[in-house]
């Protein structure tokens, strides 16, 4: 046989033989290394003792065949199915979101725009609020919006969207009139 | 291949009639395509691999749960994260170890809520006396031996079955091992090394008696 001392000792059985042993069943011993392991075991009660331990341990390990059972993939994949549903709900709420809440792209020129009218807006408000009639934030040289008063006997009718005006005297012969 | 036959033979059963484990960390060759479409949303990658490591995955949940109906729920678990988490995986090549510890924590989750799990100072917990069989090991009923194997594996604690299941059941390397229990390769070798070491102290007597009632029969 070969040297039966890879690791110093003679037939001494050391950690380093334990190790062996099981690097060989894992199939992790190097080929090499294998006659030297084996002539200890030639020599060793306990090495062998231990091996044929482990490999009636795997050996009865192995009559177990272990099956997914159908009804178990049919709960794996329902439940994805779940999973995925709710993940499609979510992500469509996500969309509709974004129709409202997207950021409106504004152009360089847009901003400059608008920054100069902030500008002049922000010129012409203390000279308003000098005036003793400021009660909107509309220079005199800009369109003046009169509002009409209503007629007392007037009557609104609310439609989503539309609101009709009618007087009381002929609420019946006089047609809707858009505001 | 140099082949020296040990000299000891039990019942005409060399250690070399059992073939060494291999493991190999190399992924099949259609496998990391398989991967690769999974990550981008192809739910028939999914099901393909889902096809190929439910097997695995529902023994490592049976062995370390010792149940089969809390094993398919883990399984369930398990699937339903690595569908979800998908994008979080990185390297395709650690897939296998990727689905192995996401089954791992669950399995681990779930004895903690079933307080199986006693204290870790403990080697072994409950009584230790296994249920020595009445026939030779080697002509016990399978569903006999399944039982005798089961009594040890539930005598080791929680860290040295783990990597028992994963390496005796699960064919997984020291390094895909080590990967799964977020431990070192050395650390791996050693609670493997101490976990046979436990249960060989378990199954030596079973062997012993077998042995003395075969040299029983032998003697007229
Ligand atoms: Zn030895």
């Amino acid at each position: 046989m070969t040297d039966p001392q890879p690791m110093g000792a003679s037939s001494i059985c050391t950690a380093s033989w334990e190790a062996a042993l099981n690097e060989y069943v894992d199939g992790e011993l190097p080929m090499e290394a294998q006659p030297r392991l084996f002539a200890h075991l030639a020599t060793c009660a306990p090495c062998r003792r231990t091996l044929e331990a482990v490999l009636a341990f795997r050996r009865m390990s192995r009559q177990e065949p272990l099956a997914v059972p159908p009804a178990a993939d049919d709960a794996v994949f329902r439940r994805l199915d779940q999973v995925k549903q709710r993940a499609e709900r979510v992500d469509r709420n996500a969309r509709q979101r974004s129709l409202w809440t997207a950021p409106t792209p504004l152009s360089l020129g847009a901003a400059a725009m608008v920054a100069v009218v902030l500008f002049v807006v922000g010129l012409l408000v203390p000279m308003q609020l000098d005036e003793a009639d400021s009660t909107a934030l509309v220079s005199a040289g800009m369109e003046r919006v009169e509002f009409e008063p209503a007629p007392a006997e007037a009557v609104y009718v609310f439609y989503p969207g539309l609101t009709v005006e009618a007087t009381k005297l002929d609420a019946a012969a006089v047609p809707f009139r858009a505001p | 291949m140099l082949k020296i036959t040990p000299p000891f033979l039990r019942d005409g059963v060399s250690f070399l009639q059992i073939p060494p484990l291999t493991s190999s960390t190399m992924l099949p060759a259609d496998e990391k395509a398989l991967i690769e479409a999974f990550q981008s949303g192809d739910e028939f990658a999914f099901v393909s691999l889902y096809n190929r490591y439910k097997t695995q995955v529902y023994g490592f949940c049976v062995k370390m749960l010792g149940d089969k109906t809390l094993a398919q729920d883990v399984l369930q678990e398990t699937f339903l994260r690595v569908y979800e988490n998908r994008e979080r995986l990185i390297k395709t090549s650690s897939f296998k170890s990727w689905v192995f510890t996401i089954a791992r924590n669950q399995c681990l989750n779930q004895l903690r809520r079933s307080k199986r799990q006693v204290s870790l100072e403990d080697d072994v917990h409950g009584d230790p006396a296994p249920p020595v069989p009445q026939g030779q090991v080697a002509h016990l009923e399978k569903s006999e031996q399944v039982q005798l194997v089961n009594y040890f594996l539930d005598q080791l604690k929680d860290d040295y079955r783990e990597v028992i299941i994963l390496r005796e059941y699960q064919n997984l390397s020291y390094a895909e091992i080590a990967a799964v229990t977020r431990s070192t390769l050395s650390a791996v070798k050693s609670r493997l090394f101490k976990a046979r070491r436990k249960l060989a102290s378990f199954m030596e007597p079973v062997l012993q008696q077998e042995q003395e009632r075969v040299a029983a029969q032998r003697t007229p």
